[in-house]
């Protein structure tokens, strides 16, 4: 015997009684007889065509009910949470199960609370979630770490938190408004039309997958023309002599002609304590991060720091960090949060305001004669922020100098 | 919509009715039909709320459950709220006599 044939389909909303109805009447008539109901999925199995009556139902679906309801004529197809459904052969005539239409607002307002108070909850949940975020200048940057490629996940995590809210406070106030209408004694139409409903609610589906699914397609794009082309491969190993480029190199603030490249670990051909990397995402015209080790063989330490410990030449290290923003409105946000998230940090950071005209906004730390922090300065300009970590023993002025010569050239 | 003591809903009253003799779900429906002389024809899915509602007030008990079918019957108190609900109905029926029917 062969297996009979079944089908699965995205069912009507949860409060269009009659959408459901008329769905199911429309499917038997097509041979496609209703056999559950699991989330928002209705399964149908092949067999003759039939002209069935289908009435939907809520509550607990007990044994004592289902022959209530079968002696009187319906027959019980499946249940699902609280909604049931039952049908009836079209020509038995047999009696509407609600002879009272607020009966079966009594028998939803089960559902209707469950609903409205699971909507509420997560409101709730969401607004703690976005005040913490807000209140909390560190932390306001993980709202934003969609900016960087690899936390891009998070922005799709966004739109689908935002959608699902979007559906749980329609559902809520759907419910409530067809609860309150059964209340009045008015019912709902048992042949409502299913077809707009149901290629609203697909079409819902698939605007929503499409938006993901090119999101995440121009990431892999842009990314996959940067590493053909190869003109800004995604990451790459540079040299310690570099200066030709237009970023701040660790050659020109060392200005010692015996510094060399200290090789850091290196995977893929790539080495990562001496490399320039370019991410791309959607709120930044461009994200670079450029990375170096140097050391001067036979050249002691002049302050005491943990490298010392490490490394017995003298060995600086600098990293840069280039943020271009797409948006201006952002910039300011990013950069509080950028510094201050560090602040926050382990490290504990103390970034003093520092006046130079060459930029919107300067902070700079300089922890290199009491830890291990080194000096680290955050600067704004435009849409621009800048982010230097260095190590090394040369002054702020020589660093701030460099800086601004990158400014001007950028 | 717990009962309060106030004017009862048709369901009730006919269910009330019906179960001064113990009675289950079918049965009930037929003999409301009959009571009624056919003008109401109740649904199971109201017959069963009705049920449910009233069994939780105390105005109907159940007198015998073998799972699938449930015999219920009518308590001391349903008694006391059919009848102030009889002497309700029948005291709006005097108060309107003479204009109802013409």
């Amino acid at each position: 015997m062969s297996e009979a044939k079944t089908k699965r389909k995205r069912r009507p909303e949860a409060w269009q009684l009659g959408e459901h109805e008329s769905w199911f009447t429309h499917m038997s008539a097509e041979g496609w007889h209703l056999d559950d109901i699991v989330g928002d999925k209705a399964y149908f199995t092949q067999g003759e065509p039939m002209q069935y009556t289908y009435r939907v139902d809520f509550g607990n679906f007990t044994e004592a009910r289902i022959d209530i309801y079968a002696q009187s004529g319906w027959e019980y197809v499946c249940d699902n949470w609280d909604m049931g459904v039952l049908r009836s052969p079209a020509d038995a005539n047999t009696p509407e199960i609600y002879s009272d239409p607020a009966e079966l607002a009594y028998a939803m307002r089960k559902i209707r609370n469950r609903t409205i108070r699971s909507t509420l909850f997560l409101m709730i949940i969401i607004y703690f979630l976005i005040r913490y975020i807000i209140k909390n200048p560190g932390n306001r940057f993980t709202l934003f770490n969609f900016i960087t490629f690899d936390l891009d996940i998070l922005f799709i995590q966004f739109i689908s938190i935002i959608s699902g809210m979007y559906l749980m406070i329609k559902e809520s106030m759907s419910t409530a408004r067809l609860v309150s209408q059964l209340r009045k004694g008015r019912s709902y139409n048992h042949e409502a039309d299913w077809r707009k409903p149901l290629r609203k609610r697909n079409r819902y589906y698939i605007i929503l997958g499409s938006i993901i699914t090119i999101y995440i397609w121009m990431i892999i794009q842009v990314n996959y023309i940067y590493k053909e082309v190869n003109l800004l491969p995604t990451t790459k190993s540079i040299d310690i002599s570099g200066s030709s480029m237009s970023i701040i190199r660790l050659a020109d603030i060392e200005n010692d002609t015996s510094l060399i490249k200290k090789p850091g670990h290196e995977s893929r051909g790539i080495d990562h304590g001496n490399s320039i990397e370019y991410r791309w995402s959607p709120a930044m015209y461009s994200y670079i991060v450029i990375t170096e080790n140097g050391t001067v063989p036979e050249r002691p330490w002049k302050y005491d720091s943990f490298n010392r410990y490490l490394f017995k030449d003298y060995s600086p290290h600098l990293s840069v960090n280039i943020y271009h923003l797409r948006f201006s409105w952002m910039t300011p946000i990013i950069f509080q949060d950028l510094f201050r998230k560090d602040e926050d940090s382990v490290y504990h950071y103390r970034f003093e305001p520092y006046d130079d005209i060459a930029f919107d906004d300067l902070r700079v730390h300089d922890g290199r004669e009491y830890d291990t922090t080194g000096l680290v300065i955050y600067a704004k300009l435009n849409d621009y922020i800048f982010k230097l970590q260095y190590t090394g023993e040369e002054s702020i002025e020589t660093v701030l100098e460099l800086l601004r010569d990158m400014v001007e050239s950028i | 919509m717990p009962y309060s003591g106030g004017p009862m809903t048709e369901a009730m009253y006919y269910v009330l009715l019906a179960l001064m003799n113990p009675s289950h779900g079918y049965k009930m429906m037929q003999e409301i039909k009959t009571a009624s002389q056919g003008r109401l024809i109740m649904g199971p899915g109201t017959l069963y709320g009705v049920l449910t509602r009233m069994k939780k007030d105390g105005l109907i008990s159940l007198e015998e459950d073998d799972g699938r079918r449930k015999v219920y019957r009518i308590t001391p108190e349903g008694r006391v709220a059919f009848r102030i609900e009889y002497q309700r109905l029948k005291d709006m029926l005097r108060d309107g006599e003479g204009e109802g029917e013409g």
